[in-house]
């Protein structure tokens, strides 16, 4: 007998049918290592009662062409970013030729002294195309449930004259002389989220910063040399609660440009749902998302709203109708979208095509879109 | 051998470093799509909401594979220090349509068969009990807490084979007759290229070839009786084999050993694959199609995924306006005014040089004029194989223009128009929210007529499943796409140009802000030949706008730049 139209043809779904009855169940010798069904942890980390974000600057860099140029002249991805000859780390002798030591040399003078402007000058001279680099920066404000107020600095961007220039717009650089601001989130290693940290350790110096525990040895270094004197916590793999409502994540992933791990920000908004807070997503929305949904315990069982740069999946999907970001978060039935940097304009004008959720901007401060969230914007959830 | 190269970190973080080292060894792999590829990888799909689960594709094997981490623990080798020793569960899912089906578990069948399959190995999480049937192998992970030595190993049977002693009845007859196997899975063999794929990818990371082991051990035979009891044979014997890659020291395998010279069924990737030279992409269209907007967001696609790509655009007429839309977006190389299937086939060369040497990315495309005719493109591209591989030549077609109403679907192929949809690999149906269903489905058939090996994709504002490009790709090779084809003409026959058919650029200025009715009538007086205009004016009451007119549709939007750029108007016989 033919087994498959028999099987075809007896009543059958996915679940327990005519042969399950039969008690012919798997036996594969491999079936050893057969598992229960995982069910979810929820940890439960809380709640608060609102989230503010300030875009403080989401251009990393001005033009993709001259990035990309940049890129492909060093000798692609896997280069190691130091080594580029960009700015901050410029040692004048050409692209892809760069070491961090040798720019740091040049510079540190001047970032000792507080002088970041002469400083990047000095990077401009021996860096190739200083005048890109812009850096991915903003202000996370937690609202708690008593109605206290908490700020993260989330990021810290890369050209130091203008992150300089955006903390001044948004009054940051004196929030963080004042003491005002609780912590700095470093999400990752790149240059545009990481390599204007000086400005940060000038105006704060004792500030707590977090930073996933993977750094290389390079920017560990840099966090010492720019000043930093404060508290530095080096976060783990996995849940960082930093407050009743919030908790970091550190994802272990290889990122191109020899960076390792990311860190991605949760908050539990109270009879509203989880928000999140991304650098640039590198580990995926899909395992980001999915992280959530089994290791966290929030309200609604909704995943609300979202801000920041979204990376579908590090890889090809082996389906590609499926290998659409649009796709992916489609899933997540999201309700409030502030997505910007490495998002690309494109694919927001395409959530905006579609009827997604998202937040838009004003299109100021050398953002190219009001399609999402530009320089300057604030978003805030619930909206 | 350096854990470092994969893991920048001790051991002892978590309960799940075996994890974090696999999804490190596959993410590396895909910094690179091109080095992905070339190892062998052709997809994967990660998934965190049960246990760390993966599935993917590899060269090679229509299956998806599951990939499901189940546990570590630390252990004490002799001889060999402290480990920790990783286990993975390996699953295959066979298409439902696939003979191979036929000798898997009937369990693995019915669930195979049932309308929820497709969906249920997407969103695989490892914990689905629906899925065990298909659990046929096991993946170990080895690792020193020195952080020199690590190992990968494959165990699976040569054939899982379970025999029912008592027969499976029902009503009909006999399903599985007594003594037969109810089923019949070669696992390690098709577990064999997912291994090698997956030690091809440690062994360029850690920079070192590893030593191969082959273990082989007996496992009694398993019987299934019709009480439904299970028991193993006492003189029957199956084979359990264990392939293993060693990096630095590691315990062996078990069973009896013998070294192998080489990863068995390891992927050799084909010369496109490995990108020696770039590759180039011809997008073609007719004038006012949606070739740029459909770039623009081809480029979005790409960039997104690092796969940067570098754009040459060639615009018919003294007109810069695409590559005015596309400052910022990647490295633009413009060439002169002119058509480069006809008059520029001497300037390609040495923009492509230009752009290779600015920017050298793996791929690039070429934005012909609306006017261009692939067929020419394609003998010019023979010959600069030396700077560029061939790619895909994708046409984007109007359906709105095609489907004007009370014209018939054919009505415009003729010359070089019908030349860019017969030589397409690719065919962007654009626009296809401006007509109705039917129209669609009967300009789609009609495509097929013209061209039945292209693939055709229906598109809105230009946006595709985009990875359809790769997989269409991956499907055909280089050789076998439509358009590297020999080129047959007939006798006295020609590629058409545009010259052929009189087709004549005019470009336009304004000293004044234009209104609406202005630019209105000035289309209108150039005549029924008008096909297309473009160009930055200014609009009364708007500012600079970009124009853009085709197929009788006027579009006009806020322009990103104050610069005025000529209104160029594009066709036969202008008047006016």
């Amino acid at each position: 007998m033919n087994r498959r139209e028999f099987l075809k043809g007896a009543s059958l779904g996915i679940g327990a049918g005519a042969i399950g009855a039969m008690g012919l169940y798997s036996y594969t010798p491999m079936r050893k290592a057969f598992l229960p069904e995982v069910h979810r942890q929820m940890t439960d980390f809380g709640v608060c009662k609102s989230v503010k974000v300030t875009n403080i600057s989401e251009t990393s860099w001005f033009d993709n062409g001259v990035f990309m140029t940049n890129v492909t002249g060093a000798g692609g991805l896997l280069v190691d970013q130091y080594t580029y000859n960009w700015a901050p780390f410029g040692n004048g002798k050409g692209i892809g030729k760069g070491t961090y030591q040798d720019g740091l040399a040049k510079i540190k003078p001047y970032i000792q002294k507080g002088d970041l402007h002469e400083a990047w000058a000095i990077a401009k001279e021996n860096s190739v195309d200083a005048d890109n680099a812009g850096g991915f920066s903003c202000l996370v404000e937690i609202e708690a449930m008593d109605g206290t107020k908490t700020k993260y600095l989330f990021d810290c961007g890369w050209n130091y004259d203008w992150m300089e220039e955006s903390f001044k717009r948004e009054g940051i650089d004196n929030m963080l002389a004042n003491g005002e601001i609780a912590g700095f989130i470093q999400t990752h290693e790149h240059m545009d989220h990481y390599w204007a940290f000086p400005v940060v350790a000038k105006y704060a110096p004792n500030i707590h910063i977090y930073t996933p525990n993977t750094f290389y040895p390079e920017g560990k270094d840099y966090i010492k040399a720019a000043g930093h004197v404060g508290k530095w916590t080096e976060v783990k793999k996995g849940l960082y609660p930093l407050q009743p409502g919030v908790a970091l994540y550190q994802f272990e992933c290889p990122i191109i440009f020899r960076v390792f791990g990311e860190m991605s920000l949760y908050c539990n908004v109270k009879d509203v749902g989880l928000v999140s807070i991304t650098g640039c997503c590198h580990q995926g929305i899909i395992l980001f998302a999915d992280t959530a949904y089994k290791e966290l315990q929030y309200e609604k069982d909704k995943f609300y709203g979202l801000y920041g740069g979204l990376h579908i999946s590090p890889f090809d999907d082996w389906d590609p109708k499926y290998d659409d970001l649009v796709i992916g978060l489609k899933k997540w039935n999201l309700e409030r979208v502030g997505c910007n940097h490495c998002t690309g304009l494109i694919t927001a004008q395409k959530f905006v095509d579609v009827g997604y959720p998202v937040v838009k901007g004003t299109a100021r401060f050398r953002s190219k879109t009001t399609n999402y969230l530009g320089n300057g914007d604030i978003i805030t959830f619930p909206g | 051998m350096k854990l470092e190269k994969i893991l920048p970190r001790a051991l002892g973080d978590s309960d799940s470093d075996c994890a974090s080292i696999f999804t490190s060894l596959i993410m590396a792999a895909h910094f690179e799509r091109t080095r992905a590829r070339a190892l062998g990888w052709r997809g994967v799909r990660p998934c965190a909401s049960s246990h760390p689960a993966w599935t993917c594709r590899v060269a090679g094997s229509d299956h998806v594979f599951g990939i499901r981490f189940d546990g570590e623990r630390r252990e004490q080798i002799p001889g060999y220090g402290p480990f920790l020793r990783g286990r993975f569960s390996l699953f295959i899912f066979p298409p439902a349509q696939s003979p191979l089906l036929d000798v898997f578990p009937l369990d693995a069948m019915r669930v195979a068969l049932s309308p929820e399959y497709e969906h249920a190995v997407r969103e695989f999480s490892g914990g689905e009990a629906h899925l065990q049937p298909f659990l046929l192998g096991a993946l170990g992970m080895d690792v020193s807490f020195a952080g020199n030595a690590l190992s990968l190993t494959l165990e699976a049977p040569a054939r899982h084979r379970v025999i029912c002693a008592d027969g499976i009845a029902v009503d009909q007859g006999w399903l599985v007759a007594p003594g037969e196997a109810e089923c019949d899975v070669p696992a390690f063999s098709l577990f064999l290229r997912l291994f090698s794929v997956l030690a091809a990818t440690a062994e360029e990371q850690l920079g070192e070839k590893p030593r191969i082991l082959l273990g082989r051990s007996d496992m009694p035979r398993r019987l299934f009786h019709a009480d439904a009891s299970m028991a193993e044979s006492e003189t029957e014997k199956e084979t359990l084999l264990c392939l293993a890659a060693c990096f630095g020291p590691c315990p062996a395998v078990e069973g009896e050993i013998r070294a192998l010279r080489a990863l068995p069924a390891r992927h050799r990737p084909e010369e496109l694959e490995q990108r020696l030279r770039p590759v180039l992409h011809v997008l073609t269209g007719f004038l006012g199609a949606g070739k740029t907007t459909f770039l623009r967001r081809w480029l979005d696609f790409l960039h997104g995924r690092e796969r940067y790509t570098g754009v040459i655009q060639n615009e018919f007429g003294k007109v810069e306006l695409d590559a005015t839309l596309m400052k910022g977006d990647t490295l633009v190389e413009a060439l002169d005014e002119g058509c480069v299937c006809c008059s520029l086939a001497d300037s390609l060369r040495p923009g492509l040089e230009r752009i290779i040497s600015a920017m050298p990315a793996e791929q690039f495309v070429l934005e012909t004029t609306g006017l261009a005719n692939p067929a020419n493109i394609m003998e010019e591209l023979g010959n600069l194989r030396d700077l560029v591989t061939p790619g895909l030549v994708i046409t984007v077609a109007d359906a709105l223009d095609l489907c004007r109403p009370g014209q018939d679907p054919g009505r415009e192929d003729t010359g070089i128009r019908l030349a860019q949809l017969q030589k397409a690999d690719v065919i962007i149906l654009n626009k296809c929210d401006a007509v109705e269903a039917a129209a669609l489905e009967a300009l789609t058939d009609h495509l097929h007529s013209l061209n039945t090996r292209a693939l055709i994709l229906h598109a809105r504002f230009g946006n595709i499943p985009f990875g359809e490009l790769d997989a269409w790709i991956d499907a055909h090779g280089e050789t076998r796409l439509p358009s590297h084809s020999p080129r047959l003409m007939r006798m006295g026959e020609h590629a058409a140009t545009h010259a052929d058919e009189g087709y004549e650029a005019r470009a336009v200025s304004f000293d004044h802000p234009l209104s609406l009715p202005e630019l209105k009538e000035i289309l209108s007086k150039a005549g029924p030949g008008l096909c297309r205009a473009k160009g930055i004016i200014a609009m009364e009451g708007e500012g600079p706008c970009v124009i853009q007119y085709a197929a009788g549709r006027l579009d006009i939007t806020p322009a990103p730049e104050e610069k005025p750029i000529d209104l160029v108007l594009i066709g036969t016989d202008l008047k006016g």
